[in-house]
């Protein structure tokens, strides 16, 4: 199949998006948008793999300035080359378009070929841009190492010959970078380019240069030096500086200029009683300043072949209290300051400084779309290896993503602009259910940002329950969507509803059990107060020797015989109950007497069961004469029940 | 049946022009047929009805734009005029020239509808 580059046409005409289609249909794979929401949710769906917008500006819902307004806000600008296509052609108008962000403009009228051409040159020079960009930053970074591998070779070899580690000079340009940065930070007076920085904390790496000329015996010397010694040893500042200025061809380069001032001054002190000059105060340069104390400290810190290394601490002790060397009072509260950071930074970590990435602003290394792609696909990934639910719904514009598997289950577009009108959500959630999720939405705040409820949710036409879990997004104080995941908890919750059913009810008749009904029956009377109700234990007469004549598969089908009478002749606020064997509970409110309705109840629950006579007797207590206790209850109508079957059975007792 | 030739002529349009533009016979006569379908029109005196300056701006905008690339020029005239009496709201010179912009409309469907017979 041929590859075909992808073009978004967003215009509301169908008419508009049918003419430009078949100018371009040939050559290109067409997406097509009727509003700017749909715009942006096309974009977030196809990402850098669209390769040209053409965009209309006249357009309900969002127009082409806003879709604009919306890609500058969210970083896309420029990422995808935008032609806009318009009537309109006020100066003013199209200049606030290319301001921004389009590529090109076309006038209506517009001529089929010249649209052809423009889409084509603007494509090909959106990519070649692209590509150069690409090129040149390769090659910026590849420079940039390269030089800065050459340096640290160069004075490496330098400690080589010093038989110290190659750990110092990483150390000293850390250090220095960090004063520097310091001190622009503090010093309203001092003002440095990044770049400069940079250029200084490079040609810190040179600093001992010069010690490459200083005799071994000398250099490498195990104890104190002599004074003749020493003399030789101080020359490595002015030998360095000289070599440096002898390098061919280089002088002029400002690079060059820093390592001379580095290499000569880094032993001045601020006093005056330095070396070789005796530059006093701001005589001495910045840079040689700054390389001056990074190197005290640095080699206060690390150990030696005469000297253990003393904390961080200690060592800044050391030089602010000046048993070593004399600084800027600028410098040294800098230092001070920084304790902390020199403490962070590992300073012992073998690699290379790489620039700083600052630098690079300019190009860009990453682009914000292609992310996008890799961060969906990556979110793709998870998602369905984890089965999530995941969904993201960002409020300007509006729009709705979700995970492919949520999407499939509510048998939607996984990217849908406008979620609040969309026929497909709408019927899968029902309008009562938007509602309440946007009602939970707006309760969510920066303080309290998360929150979950269960819905019934229709999917994939079976009602089933979920559980959504919202979580607010806060950007400067102010929402700007939410995110979070849909769970399908419906089995668990049928599986708890059954296991509660069973918990609660007999699996025999279907009543409920004595436990239960005990637990109705008590928060009834509390919450109903000192209404009058009734206790009723029934019993059905001679049910043993019908279990032990018939068995017990007809015992069985007497006591749910006797449960289906029960439920046919009671309200449904009553509360009925299987209590064990053959004995049931009721339990009712009554207005005046309970007489009458005892009366009823007793003729009513009474019938055949195939060859067995269904007769009953009743104990009945009532809050007339109990107080509303349930137990009190039932040992008054258990008392009342035995002297009802004491007297004959088939008959009932009333406590009134 | 009419030519495509003399069904600019019966809207006023320029039928080189627009051939130049959109390259062929086929293309114009296809555009043409799906302009009898646009609801630009409908809209704008759904607007019309419903006083709403917004949607009738927005309606004859886009009528005017799909006019403009057919080269039908009665159409586009009279569309641009109305266009712009509606930019900054309602207007009432506006919704009583609709009905002049209905009888262009008619004029220019029923040339369309000729051509096609």
């Amino acid at each position: 199949m041929v590859y075909k580059p992808k073009i978004l046409i967003v215009d509301d005409s169908e008419m508009n998006r049918i003419i430009l289609s078949d100018i371009l249909e040939e050559q290109y794979d067409l997406i097509e948008a009727a509003s700017g929401l749909q715009a942006v949710a096309k974009i977030i769906e196809y990402g850098q793999n669209l390769s040209l917008i053409l965009l209309d500006y006249m357009m309900p819902e969002m127009d082409g300035f806003e879709l604009l307004s919306t890609m500058s806000d969210r970083g896309w600008k420029g990422e995808i080359p935008i032609i806009m296509i318009s009537a309109e052609t006020g100066s003013d108008f199209i200049n606030k378009a290319y301001d921004l962000g389009i590529e090109d403009f076309i006038t209506r009228p517009f001529d089929a070929r010249i649209v052809l051409h423009r889409v084509n040159n603007t494509i090909l020079l959106h990519s070649k841009q692209r590509h150069l960009e690409h090129l040149v930053a390769q090659q910026v970074k590849e420079k940039h190492h390269q030089s800065d591998m050459l340096i640290n070779i160069l004075s490496h070899i330098v400690e080589f010959r010093n038989e110290e580690s190659g750990r110092h000079i990483l150390n000293v340009r850390r250090i220095t970078k960090l004063l520097l940065k310091e001190l622009r930070k503090e010093d309203p007076n001092f003002t440095i380019s990044d770049e400069k920085i940079e250029l200084i904390a490079l040609a810190s790496s040179l600093h001992d240069v010069g010690k490459i000329s200083i005799d071994d015996k000398i250099l490498n010397k195990p104890g104190k030096l002599t004074e003749e010694e020493f003399e030789i040893m101080k020359q490595h500042t002015v030998k360095g500086a000289e070599m440096l200025r002898r390098v061919p061809n280089y002088q002029e380069e400002e690079l060059v200029q820093i390592a001379i001032e580095i290499a000569r001054w880094h032993h001045e002190r601020y006093d005056g009683n330095g070396y070789p000059d005796h530059l006093v105060g701001e005589q001495i340069p910045i840079a040689a300043q700054v390389v001056s104390l990074a190197d005290v400290y640095d080699a206060l810190t690390e150990e030696r072949v005469y000297k253990k290394a003393f904390s961080p601490k200690k060592a800044i002790h050391m030089i602010l209290n000046g048993e070593c060397g004399a600084f800027s009072p600028k410098l040294l509260s800098c230092l001070t300051r920084l304790q902390n950071d020199l403490k962070q930074i590992d300073l012992a970590k073998d690699t290379v400084d790489m620039l700083d990435p600052k630098q690079f602003t300019e190009i860009k290394f990453e682009r914000v779309l292609s992310n996008m792609v890799y961060e969906r696909e990556k979110y793709s990934f998870y998602t369905k290896r984890s089965q999530e639910m995941r969904f993201e719904y960002t409020l300007h514009p509006p729009i709705l993503t979700m995970s492919e598997l949520a999407a499939y289950k509510l048998n939607v577009n996984p990217v849908i602009p406008d979620p609040n009108t969309n026929p497909g959500l709408i019927k899968s959630f029902g309008t009562k259910n938007i509602q309440k999720i946007l009602a939970h939405m707006d309760q969510l705040s920066e303080q309290d940002p998360e929150c979950e409820f269960e819905l019934l949710v229709s999917v994939l036409g079976e009602k089933r329950w979920w559980n959504i879990i919202l979580h607010a997004n806060y950007n400067e104080r102010i929402c700007d969507g939410y995110f979070g995941l849909f769970v399908d908890i419906h089995d668990e919750k049928m599986q708890r509803s059954q296991l509660e059913h069973n918990a609660n009810y007999d699996n025999l008749t279907g009543l409920m059990n004595k436990a239960y009904a005990e637990q109705l029956i008590q928060e009834r009377m509390n919450k109903t107060g000192d209404g009058n109700f009734a206790f009723v234990i029934i019993d059905l007469d001679h049910f043993k020797w019908a279990n032990d004549r018939h068995g017990h598969l007809f015992g069985d089908e007497v006591l749910r015989y006797f449960a289906s009478l029960i439920k046919k002749n009671v309200r449904s606020s009553d509360i009925s109950a299987r209590m064990g064997g053959d004995e049931f509970i009721l339990f009712f409110q009554y207005p005046k007497r309970v007489e009458p309705i005892i009366k009823r109840l007793f003729c009513s629950l009474q019938g055949q069961y195939k060859q067995y006579p269904v007769q009953i007797s009743m104990g009945v207590a009532t809050t007339k004469t109990c107080a509303h206790n349930f137990d009190q209850l039932f040992m008054k109508a258990d008392e009342l029940l035995y002297e009802a079957k004491k007297s004959g059975r088939a008959n009932y007792k009333i406590s009134e | 049946m009419i030519t495509l030739s003399e069904c600019y002529e019966k809207m006023e349009g320029n039928y080189l022009d627009v051939k130049t533009r959109l390259r062929s016979d086929r293309l114009i006569d296809k555009f043409l047929k799906k302009f009898l379908d646009d609801p630009s029109f409908s809209q704008f005196m759904q607007a019309i009805d419903e006083k709403n300056a917004k949607d009738a701006f927005m309606a004859l905008h886009t009528l005017k734009g799909i006019c403009q690339n057919l080269g039908m020029g009665a159409l586009y005239e009279s569309a641009n005029e109305l266009c712009e009496l509606f930019r900054l709201g309602w207007s009432d010179e506006g919704a009583s020239k609709s009905t002049t912009l209905g009888v262009v409309y008619e004029q220019t469907i029923n040339a369309i509808k000729e051509h096609f017979l």
